[in-house]
């Protein structure tokens, strides 16, 4: 009974964390101006995200040891920075972007203006990441974060022509007067969204923290398979709310307050207030995960001590390193820079850092000497070569269609 | 070298008075579409949340930062197509777009005060205001497409 109510416990805070500030955004942006043109992107990248995290998080089970520790022992210190410094880079401007988001959720809840939140945010998620355990952290905000499903509800309220809907999800195609360049280019942000690498270097590093074993790569991939998915469907719905609300009166999302508004539209005051507690909740969940990311990559590769499982006083340069990418990503902020636009940023950047952040964790996952008989199988290396292919694509064409387009202009 | 190359691009700054240069007349009218387009987006969105604080489907707090937040816009994307040096031959395009993207702006305006007054009589005039301004905006984007 307890392993069943920890299976279920890690299905549902998978659902409920796996959308961020850029879930949230892109799919919005994408709903608004392409319908659901785009929508064949999410199961590419939801697959993605699943073969990445499961090599990621049997590494870890079969290994007990982090990412960043094995990429650098295996593949050497040179190779082991570059995915370091790639992994940094997207997580931490994916950490500006979450407390950015945290920031506008309370001001559209207050109407007290972002820039008090974001110094209040700051310091709150900092205390988080010092005092809550890590379980805590990660069922508390996983849980809240499935008052997303909201969205869902939204759709269903919302009295669609089904039959369209799934016509033009199941079609792609670029109907709606946008030029093909800007088609790819948000193809690629949303492919970025769904496989930022933060959510594999935290959901393995979470595992040598609750130390899995090699009897708890099961749950791991329940967790993954199941979960994973489920949390792709809320981006589906949030970008459905978009396509059927927003796009025929020709909204496009620019700023988090348009996001919610369709389920304004089909559920009123209290559809709202649900989804300012998903806002908060997935953006919270989401910070903490890539507050904690940084200390890890960085204490990972230069193995010290790290994590949440030893105090805080053991692992002192983790929690430094921690503190300070709070300090920086808030002092960012206060720039006035839009987080929104950080965060359109950043899931571009995420699909431009992919190959050198999955690549290691092919080569790991495929080395009988780290995984044993939990090397990877025919299935495992058939799509973790597909996969390999798709993310040097996505990020090859990641700049140029940026520059194109002017940043999907 | 480098404080040089600073005062000659200061020096430029000031000569330029910080007009973004001419555009030929097809990049303009381009700039022009953009520029309603992006209205466009902004009007709907006050004219949807006035509709829904009417209704009282949406919390005060809510509609008041989502209002703000187009009326940003909106300033941003006059002050952007009116930094932009019109070309000869493009005046109509200037003087068609720098009105409607004043009466967006004015609109706009208009609907944050209603909207932190909570002034239903006046909501339900300002939504049809923005109905109105919309199917203009779209009528302007056809003729510059």
């Amino acid at each position: 009974m307890k392993r069943v109510f920890a299976l279920m416990l890690g299905v549902l805070t998978a659902i409920g964390g796996f959308v961020d500030i850029g879930d949230l955004v892109t799919n919005a942006v994408v709903g608004s101006r392409f319908g659901l043109g785009l929508a064949w992107v999410l199961p590419v990248g939801v697959l993605g995200i699943c073969v990445f995290a499961e090599m990621s998080g049997r590494i870890a089970a079969v290994s007990g040891r982090a990412t960043f520790d094995l990429v650098r022992e295996r593949l050497g210190p040179r190779v082991g920075l570059v995915n370091l410094v790639a992994s940094m880079a997207v997580t931490f401007l994916t950490f500006i972007a979450e407390i950015g988001g945290i920031s506008l959720a309370l001001e559209l809840a207050t109407s007290v203006n972002e820039f008090f939140w974001v110094p209040v945010v700051g310091a709150t998620v900092w205390l988080v990441l010092w005092r809550a355990s890590f379980s805590l952290i990660e069922n508390t905000f996983g849980l809240l974060g499935l008052t997303l499903i909201v969205f869902a509800v939204a759709v269903w309220r919302l009295h669609p022509d089904w039959s369209a809907l799934v016509h033009e999800a199941s079609h792609p195609a670029n109907t709606h007067g946008e030029g093909l360049p800007t088609y790819f280019y948000y193809a690629v942000a949303l492919f970025g969204a769904a496989m930022t690498p933060y959510e594999v270097f935290f959901f393995s590093s979470g595992g040598v923290e609750e130390r899995w074993t090699e009897k708890d790569i099961g749950t791991m991939r329940a967790n993954v398979f199941v979960g994973f998915p489920l949390g792709g469907i809320l981006s589906l719905a949030i970008a459905a709310t978009a396509a059927l609300v927003l796009k025929p009166l020709d909204i496009s999302v620019e700023t988090l307050g348009q996001v919610g508004l369709p389920v304004g539209v089909a559920l009123g005051k209290i559809g709202l207030v649900v989804v300012l507690v998903g806002f908060f909740a997935a953006t919270f969940g989401a910070a903490c995960e890539t507050g904690l990311s940084t200390g890890y990559s960085f204490a990972q590769y230069f193995g010290w001590q790290w994590g949440k499982y030893v105090r805080p006083r053991q692992a002192a340069r983790f929690h430094l390193v921690v503190l300070l990418a709070t300090i920086v990503a808030v002092a960012t902020l206060l720039t006035t820079v839009d987080p929104i636009k950080v965060t359109e940023y950043s899931v571009v950047f995420s699909a431009l850092a992919l190959p050198l952040t999955y690549f290691p964790i092919l080569v790991l996952a495929n080395d009988p000497d780290y995984m044993g008989e939990h090397v990877n199988g025919r299935m495992a290396n058939a799509l973790g070569t597909v996969y390999l292919v798709v993310v040097v694509v996505a990020a090859a064409a990641a700049l140029p269609l940026m520059f194109i387009t002017k940043a999907g202009q | 070298m480098i404080s040089r190359a600073a005062a000659v691009l200061a020096a430029l700054l000031v000569l330029t008075g910080c007009v973004s240069p001419a555009l030929g007349n097809g990049s303009y009218r381009g700039k022009g579409q953009a520029s309603v387009q992006a209205a466009l987006s902004e009007v709907e969105t006050a004219a949807l949340v006035v509709e829904q604080l009417r209704r009282d489907r949406i919390p005060k707090a809510y509609a008041d930062e989502t209002v703000s937040a187009s009326e940003q816009a909106i300033g941003s994307i006059s002050e952007s197509f009116g930094s932009v040096q019109p070309p000869p031959q493009s005046d109509q395009v200037h003087d068609e777009v720098t009105a409607l993207l004043d009466d967006a702006d004015s609109a706009i305006s208009a609907a944050r005060i209603a909207v932190r007054r909570v002034d239903r009589p006046r909501l339900g005039e300002l939504q049809e205001q923005l109905r109105q301004l919309a199917d203009r905006l779209r009528d302007a984007e056809s003729r510059l497409s």
